[in-house]
């Protein structure tokens, strides 16, 4: 096991360093000069030799990468053309709020979807199991920013229930926090809850007809309790990959949802840097938010060797 | 057998039949829509939706449901061509390291593994930041973005197959690297390919849906329903049909072509059931 968690680790390294080299890379896909693009074609001479010498941009292009990496390992993302600010400083301000959206997002699909998948299963082939997944079928099918502009028109506009946008923080004023919180996670979590309900059910189905399960059950074990000590453990680390693989939906989504509700987070910033022309910023964004991705998935593999003791971590 | 198999399905049934209509809609759009979506119309801005106009109309009195059928066609060719150009470069580079293993894989499977690393999403963003508005752009970045997914399903299945019998006996009778690949290994990959690349378009339509939300996809005029949806957003008060139709008909077809993803997947690969 330990040699396992160790083979995972590194397996990173050599996925972010192209990660980088990606990233890196977004820069010298803008069509023609990017420092024409960010200062518009009317600016003098010597203004677009300093913005180029200040990009590092009259540099060998192998030059400029290894000293973008090499300021990257200090945790320097180079700083805002705008504000001049870090780039790093300006994500770590935001990236709590972005966190707790889809945090929020997550432990609301979480609850909703596990129970449901599970009683799906329960309820193999009745109307209860085909009325969830229909709505899992439906919410699969819709774009989340549209769920969200429909919720603002339900909750916010005809109901007067919750605001319509804007952000406080829970940390600050929780309760408060939880009303502007509610709408934007609910937005996300419609389509991961159905994701998860789906596979949450079929992995259920799958454990529930395996031999030992049988076993208890002819031993007069009672059933509530198969369920939920035998089965739902087992039943698990499919659910979890899943959990894993949608966080990228829920930081890509986030992105979206933030415009929509005027949240400050990374998301935001993404925009605004993208308006402005701001490409080491929103470099930056991409960088860390996947970077997150990348670890968040790491640790879903390893939980999933501890939930699935079937696992091999001899070599593939 | 496969067909019959299918069409007892019903749920891939509804989604072959969503598709069709689809593709016959946005090929006939020209003739079916009821006026031309680019009509500007001050007088009939934002009414509601009525027997003149059964979706209503936009902030420049366009008629949204004539917007709406002509949106499918954009849709559509993105969804489409995005995935087609993804897949057979998944393809290739799925099959050159699954079928010659060693350092090559290695590399392959390292560059999918990276690209396949960022949020999709938030990827299409950064590359549509930096590459400019535009149908072809979005296409590329949804191409990009899609490559990994068919070479890991291509990768996968070559793997599986490169040692079977039938592969050595071909191999042993001459057959070149090439046509060992092409007729041989491809064709059994076939079945998770056609479940991934419909579920892929589904997907593509979803995300670009998106980004012309952002306004980083389609350029306005152009009907698309991700900016028809941006167009709704700051009406939302006044005229929500301005946002629901498009969304709905995004819905629609995102259903269409998953139940389809769906029932094929039951039909072609039943170990995948469930």
């Amino acid at each position: 096991m330990k040699n396992y968690v160790v083979r995972r680790l590194f397996s990173v390294i050599p996925v972010l360093w192209l990660v980088s080299i990606l990233v890196f890379g977004l820069i010298h896909l803008v069509p023609g000069d990017p420092v024409l693009v960010i200062l518009g074609t009317t600016a003098e001479k010597d203004q677009v030799e300093a913005m180029r010498h200040k990009l590092g941009l009259n540099r060998p292009i192998l030059v400029q990468y290894g000293s973008w990496i090499g300021h990257l390992l200090q945790g320097d993302l180079g700083h805002s053309i705008i504000s001049d600010e870090p780039v790093m400083e300006m994500i770590l301000r935001r990236m709590p709020t972005t966190l707790t959206v889809a945090a929020a997002a997550l432990l609301l699909s979480l609850s909703i979807s596990i129970p449901t998948g599970i009683l799906s299963a329960l309820r193999h082939n009745t109307y209860t199991d085909y009325f969830f997944m229909g709505l899992v079928i439906l919410a699969v099918s819709m774009p989340s920013f549209w769920l969200a502009l429909l919720f603002i028109l339900l909750f916010s506009v005809e109901l007067k229930l919750l605001p319509m946008m804007g952000y406080v923080s829970i940390f600050a004023d929780f309760w408060e926090g939880l009303r502007y919180l509610i709408l934007p996670a609910m937005s996300l979590a419609f389509v991961l809850a159905a994701l998860v309900a789906r596979m949450t059910r079929s992995s259920m189905l799958e454990v529930l007809r395996e031999d030992y399960i049988v076993t208890a059950l002819s031993k007069g074990t009672p059933r509530r309790f198969i369920v939920f000590k035998h089965a739902l453990k087992n039943a698990f680390a499919p659910v979890l990959t899943i959990i894993g693989f949608q966080i990228g939906f829920l930081l890509g989504g986030t992105v979206v949802i933030e415009d929509i509700y005027s949240i400050p987070g990374v998301g935001r910033l993404i925009f605004t840097a993208i308006t402005n022309r701001d490409y080491p910023v929103v470099q930056g964004c991409i960088l860390m938010v996947t970077i997150i991705y990348v670890f968040v998935n790491t640790a879903v593999d390893l939980a999933y060797a501890y939930f699935d003791p079937r696992v091999s971590f001899g070599k593939k | 057998m496969f067909v019959k198999r299918f069409f007892r399905n019903k749920l891939s049934l509804f989604g072959l039949a969503i598709v069709i209509a689809l593709v016959l809609v946005s090929f006939l759009s020209g003739y079916v829509q009821p006026y031309d979506p680019l009509k500007i119309s001050i007088s009939n801005r934002t009414q509601a939706p009525s027997k003149a106009h059964t979706f209503g109309t936009d902030h420049f009195g366009r008629d949204i449901f004539s917007r709406v059928l002509s949106g499918a066609k954009i849709s559509l060719t993105v969804g489409i061509v995005s995935v087609a150009l993804g897949a057979l470069i998944g393809i290739v580079l799925g099959a050159i390291g699954g079928y010659f293993g060693g350092w090559l894989d290695y590399v392959i499977t390292l560059i999918l593994d990276a690209i396949i690393s960022f949020p999709a999403t938030l990827l299409a963003i950064g590359l549509m930041s930096v590459m400019g508005l535009g149908v072809a752009n979005i296409i590329i970045a949804l191409a990009f973005i899609g490559i990994p997914h068919y070479g890991r399903v291509v990768r996968g299945a070559v793997l599986s197959i490169r040692e079977k019998e039938y592969v050595e006996a071909a191999r042993a009778s001459g057959s070149g690297h090439l046509k060992l690949i092409l007729i041989h290994v491809l064709p059994n990959a076939m079945a998770p390919l056609i479940v991934v690349t419909t579920i892929g378009v589904a997907n593509a339509i979803l995300i670009e849906a998106a980004l012309s939300f952002l306004g980083l996809g389609v350029p306005p005029p152009a009907p698309s329903w991700g900016n028809m949806l941006a167009d709704g957003r700051n009406f939302l008060t006044q005229a929500p049909w301005m946002t629901i139709f498009p969304g709905l008909a995004i819905s629609f077809t995102v259903l269409g072509f998953n139940t389809l993803g769906d029932g094929l997947r039951d039909v072609l690969d039943p170990k995948l059931k469930q």
